[in-house]
C-alpha cells in the first residue's frame, strides 16, 4: 500500500510535468525556447552520438582512458572523504518542502522515505547519464552508447548511495554520539581501514612512480599500484565501479559489470537497513538545499548558499525630501554592497594580470602592457559588469507589486532603477581607462599622443555612462517588454526549455545592442571622417556625437519601457 | 475620498470584477468581502494602480488612479496580504526609502515611535529575511502608515499578527478611519469586518451582490433579518442556506 501510493506520487509527478512542458509548448515563446535548447543541445552534445566520430579510441586513446580512470577513483575517494571527515555534502538527506510536510507526519518508516529518496533520485542520475554519455564520446572508449551509459550509470549510483550511507551515519552520530558508535561500527571500520589502506597505497604508488619522468609512463605506474598490493584490496570497490566505464572492450564491460552491480547491490542493503533517525538533519538539509535554490532563483551566479548577508552601515544617509527616485538608487547602492563580492573580480582582475603579461612579455614595455590589460579588464566589464550589479529590475521586477504602488512615473522607475547598476560599473570601467591612459602617457603609441589619450580619457566618462545605461535598458527591458519570455526567477525549470530561453534572450540582446548602435556609430565615424584632418578633433567630436545620439535613444527607450512597465501587471511576472 | 465607476477587469476571456461602483467617504471603513476567487484581492490592486482597469474608473482623492496614477498613489497606502519587501534593505532603511518617496520630511523624529509602536524598535537593523512572518507584517504596515495616507487599502491586514498585533492594527484603523482617512478592508474574519466596517461590499465572481450599510443590506433582503454576519455572507454568495 505505502509504497503503491509512493510510485504513484513519482508517476503522476514525472507524468505530470511531462505533459504540463508538452502543453505549454503550444504557446509560441515555449516552443520557441524548446526547439532553441533541443538544436544546441543536438548540435553541440548529441550530434555523433553512435556514429563513427563517437566511439573508437583517438590518439592516445588508451593512455587517455588510464588518466581518466586514474583521475575519477581519485575524485570518487576525495569525494567519499570529505563526505564522511567535513560532512561537506548537506543537502544528500534534503527532502522537497512538499516532501517534508506530506511524507514525514505521514504513516511510513524511515525505511520507506529513505528508498522512496533513492528511488526519485534515480530521474536526476537518468537525465545526467544522458549528458555525459554524450559529453564522455570522445572519452577514449570504444564501448557503444548503451554500455557506456551504464558504465555511467553505475557510477552516479554509487556515488549517490555513498553520499547518503555518509549523511545517515553522520547524522546517527550527530544525534545520539558515543551511543551511534556502536550502532555503526562496522561502517566506521571499514572506513577507518580504507582510509588508512589508501594512505599506504597512495604512499606506495608514490615510490613506485619515484623515477618516472615522462605522462604515459606515470599513468602506467600509478595503474599498476592501484591494482596490486594494498590498493588493490581497500580501493577494490572504487576499481569495481569505474570498471564498466573504463573498460576496453564490450566483453571486459560486461565482465565489470557483476562487481558494479555487486558495490551498489551492498550499499543498498546499507542504506536501507540503518534506520537511523534522520529526520532532523533531513529538515536542516532541506533548509539548505531551499536556501540555496533561492539563491539561484534571485538570479545569482553562483548556487552555492546564500551566506546570511552582513548589514552594512547604510554608508550615505537618505534624507527624506528631494526627487523620490534617488530612494530608488539609494536602495539599489544598498542593494549591491551587500550581495556584490569581489570574488566575483578575481577571474578579470586575474585576467588583467595575465594579459598585461603577455604583452609585457612583447617588445610593448610594461607601461603599454598595463594600458592594454586596464582596456582589456575595462572591457570585459561589458559582460562582468551586468553579472556582478543586479542591482536592478532584474531583481526588482519579481517585487513588481511593491514597485507599482510608488508614487513615481514608469519611466522614473525605469531610469533609477537601470542607472542604479549602470553607473557602478560605468565608473570601474572609467577608473580603468584612467588608469590605462596614465600608462600609455609613459610610451603612447605612434598615432594615439597625449592628446588623444586626454580626449578619450576625458569624454569615456558620460559614453560609458550611456552605454551601460543602454545595455541595463536591454537587459532591463527584456522582463518588461516580454515577462514571461525572460528568467527572472524559477520560470520553466531547469532542462532544454530553460537552456533555450537564456540562449533566446542573449539572442534578443544582441541583436537590440547591434541595432541602437547602429546610428551612434555611423554619427562618430563620420564626424572622424569629416575631420580626418584634425584626428583628435575628429576623435572628440565623433565621441561625443555618438554618445549624444545614443543619449537621445536612452532617453526614448526610458520612456517606452516606463510605459510598458506601468501597463504590466504582476501576474504576467513569473517567479 | 475613494470613487469607483463600473470598474471592470477581464483577463483573456475571464471577467475577474464586472462593473463594480462604489464610493468611500472620508471617515468611513468599507468591508469587501467574498468567497476565495471574487475577485477581491483584483479589486483592490486596481483600485491601488497596481494593475489597470480594463473599463471604469477609479478616484482617489479626486485623482483618476489611470490618468493621473502618480498623484493618485502620493495620496494612498496599499498593506497587501503577503508583505513584499526588498531583501537587502533593513526595517529602518525600508522606512527612509519610504520617507523619500513620499517626502515625509518629519519621518527622522516619525520613525522611532512608529518602530516602537509596531514593537519593531529592536529589529531596526535587520533584514526582511530574519523577520518573522508577523513582523514581516508590521513593517509592511510600518511603510503604509509612514505617511500618513488619506486612503488606506488593506488586504487580509491581520494575516500572521499575533492577537497584541492584531488589537493595535483594529486600533489603528479606527483611529485613521476618526482622523479622516478613508479605509477598505478586505477580510475573511468576518468579525473584524463586523467590529470596524461602517459599510459592506460583498462581491461573488466578480460581481457586486450586496452594498451598503448592514442594517440596509438586511432591509433590501428581509429574509436575512436577526441572522448572524456569517449567515448573511454566506446566503449573500450562495454558499449555503444560511441556515
Amino acid at each position: 500500500m505505502t509504497w503503491s501510493a509512493l510510485l504513484y506520487l513519482m508517476r503522476t509527478s514525472v507524468w505530470n510535468r511531462f505533459s504540463s512542458r508538452v502543453r505549454r509548448a503550444r504557446e509560441p515563446r515555449y516552443l520557441l525556447a524548446l526547439v532553441a535548447g533541443g538544436a544546441y543541445m543536438w548540435f553541440f552534445l548529441f550530434r555523433n552520438i553512435g556514429t563513427a566520430a563517437d566511439t573508437g579510441h583517438g590518439p592516445g586513446g588508451p593512455f587517455l582512458s588510464a588518466a581518466g580512470r586514474l583521475i575519477v577513483i581519485a575524485l570518487l575517494v576525495l569525494g567519499a572523504l570529505s563526505a564522511w571527515v567535513f560532512g561537506e555534502d548537506k543537502t544528500a538527506l534534503a527532502f522537497s518542502a512538499p516532501e517534508l510536510s506530506l511524507l514525514f507526519p505521514a504513516p511510513l518508516s524511515r525505511r520507506d522515505l529513505i528508498g522512496y529518496k533513492l528511488l526519485r533520485s534515480q530521474i536526476a542520475i537518468l537525465f545526467n547519464v544522458v549528458i555525459w554519455v554524450a559529453l564522455l564520446r570522445r572519452g577514449g572508449t570504444e564501448l557503444p552508447p548503451l554500455l557506456r551509459a551504464f558504465g555511467i550509470w553505475v557510477l552516479f549510483t554509487t556515488t549517490h548511495l555513498h553520499r547518503l550511507c555518509a549523511a545517515l551515519v553522520r547524522a546517527s552520530l550527530g544525534e545520539h554520539g558515543r551511543g551511534a558508535w556502536k550502532r555503526h561500527w562496522i561502517s566506521l571500520v571499514v572506513f577507518g581501514v580504507v582510509v588508512a589502506g589508501t594512505a599506504v597505497a597512495v604512499m606506495t604508488g608514490i615510490r613506485s612512480v619515484g623515477g618516472v619522468h615522462d605522462a604515459h609512463s606515470l599513468v602506467t605506474a600509478a595503474t599498476n599500484a592501484l591494482h596490486s598490493g594494498v590498493g588493490a584490496v581497500v580501493l577494490w570497490p572504487f576499481l569495481a565501479v569505474t570498471g564498466p566505464l573504463y573498460a576496453h572492450t564490450t566483453a571486459a564491460a560486461f565482465a565489470a559489470l557483476p562487481w558494479a552491480l555487486l558495490v551498489i547491490a551492498i550499499h543498498i542493503v546499507w542504506v536501507l537497513t540503518a534506520d537511523t533517525a534522520f529526520e532532523d538533519a533531513a529538515v536542516a538539509a532541506s533548509a539548505a538545499r531551499a536556501a540555496r535554490l533561492a539563491t539561484f532563483k534571485k538570479g545569482r551566479l553562483s548556487t552555492r548558499q546564500a551566506k546570511p548577508v552582513k548589514v552594512k552601515g547604510s554608508g550615505a544617509m537618505l534624507s527624506p525630501v528631494g526627487h523620490p527616485a534617488v530612494a530608488v538608487f539609494w536602495k539599489n547602492l544598498l542593494c549591491l554592497r551587500r550581495t556584490a563580492s569581489l570574488r566575483t573580480l578575481i577571474f578579470p582582475l586575474l585576467s588583467i594580470a595575465g594579459m598585461s603579461a603577455l604583452i609585457a612579455a612583447d617588445a610593448g614595455g610594461v607601461a603599454r602592457a598595463i594600458a592594454s590589460g586596464c582596456a582589456i579588464c575595462a572591457a570585459m566589464f561589458i559582460i562582468f559588469g551586468p553579472l556582478i550589479a543586479r542591482n536592478d529590475l532584474r531583481q526588482d521586477m519579481l517585487h513588481l507589486v511593491a514597485l507599482k504602488t510608488l508614487p513615481l512615473r514608469g519611466a522614473t522607475i525605469v531610469a533609477a532603477e537601470v542607472a542604479s547598476s549602470a553607473l557602478p560599473v560605468a565608473l570601474i570601467q572609467w577608473v580603468l581607462l584612467v588608469a590605462a591612459g596614465v600608462a600609455l602617457s609613459f610610451n603612447p603609441l605612434p598615432h594615439f599622443g597625449a592628446n588623444a589619450i586626454s580626449v578619450v580619457v576625458l569624454i569615456a566618462l558620460p559614453t560609458l555612462l550611456v552605454f551601460n545605461i543602454l545595455l541595463g535598458l536591454i537587459r532591463n527591458g527584456a522582463p518588461i517588454l516580454f515577462p514571461t519570455w525572460i528568467k527572472l526567477g524559477a520560470v520553466v525549470g531547469g532542462g532544454i526549455e530553460s537552456l533555450g530561453q537564456n540562449l533566446v534572450s542573449m539572442g534578443f540582446i544582441l541583436v537590440l545592442l547591434a541595432l541602437m548602435l547602429v546610428l551612434p556609430v555611423a554619427v562618430a565615424g563620420g564626424a572622424a571622417f569629416v575631420l580626418k584632418a584634425a584626428p583628435v578633433a575628429g576623435l572628440a567630436v565623433g565621441l561625443l556625437g555618438g554618445t549624444a545620439v545614443l543619449g537621445a535613444e536612452v532617453v526614448g527607450a526610458v520612456e517606452l519601457l516606463g510605459k510598458a512597465l506601468e501597463k504590466t501587471e504582476p501576474s504576467q511576472v513569473p517567479g | 475620498m475613494i470613487v469607483v465607476d463600473a470598474l471592470t477587469k477581464l483577463y483573456g476571456d475571464v471577467t475577474a470584477v464586472r462593473s463594480l461602483s462604489f464610493e468611500v467617504a472620508p471617515g468611513e471603513v468599507l468591508g469587501l468581502v467574498g468567497p476565495n476567487g471574487a475577485g477581491k484581492t483584483t479589486t483592490l490592486r486596481c483600485l491601488s494602480g497596481i494593475i489597470r482597469p480594463t473599463s471604469g474608473s477609479v478616484v482617489i482623492a479626486g485623482h483618476d488612479v489611470v490618468q493621473d496614477g502618480v498623484a493618485a498613489k502620493r495620496e494612498l497606502a496599499f498593506i497587501p496580504d503577503e508583505p513584499h519587501l526588498f531583501d537587502y534593505l533593513t526595517v529602518e532603511e525600508h522606512l527612509r526609502f519610504i520617507a523619500r518617496l513620499y517626502g515625509v520630511a518629519d519621518a527622522p523624529a516619525r520613525i522611532p515611535a512608529l518602530l516602537a509602536e509596531l514593537e519593531l524598535s529592536e529589529k531596526m537593523r535587520t533584514l526582511p529575511a530574519e523577520l518573522s512572518r508577523g513582523m514581516k507584517q508590521k513593517l509592511a504596515i510600518a511603510c503604509g502608515l509612514l505617511h500618513d495616507p488619506r486612503v488606506l487599502i488593506l488586504d487580509e491586514p491581520l494575516t500572521g499578527l499575533d492577537p497584541g498585533g492584531m488589537r493595535r492594527m483594529k486600533n489603528t484603523i479606527a483611529e485613521r478611519a476618526k482622523a479622516g482617512s478613508a479605509v477598505i478592508l478586505s477580510s475573511h474574519l468576518l468579525n473584524l469586518v463586523e467590529e470596524l466596517c461602517t459599510k459592506l461590499l460583498v462581491v461573488s465572481r466578480g460581481s457586486c451582490v450586496a452594498y451598503g450599510t448592514l442594517p440596509a443590506i438586511i432591509e433590501a433582503r428581509p429574509e436575512l433579518a436577526g441572522r448572524s454576519l456569517e449567515e448573511v455572507f454566506l446566503t449573500l454568495t450562495g454558499n449555503g442556506s444560511g441556515e
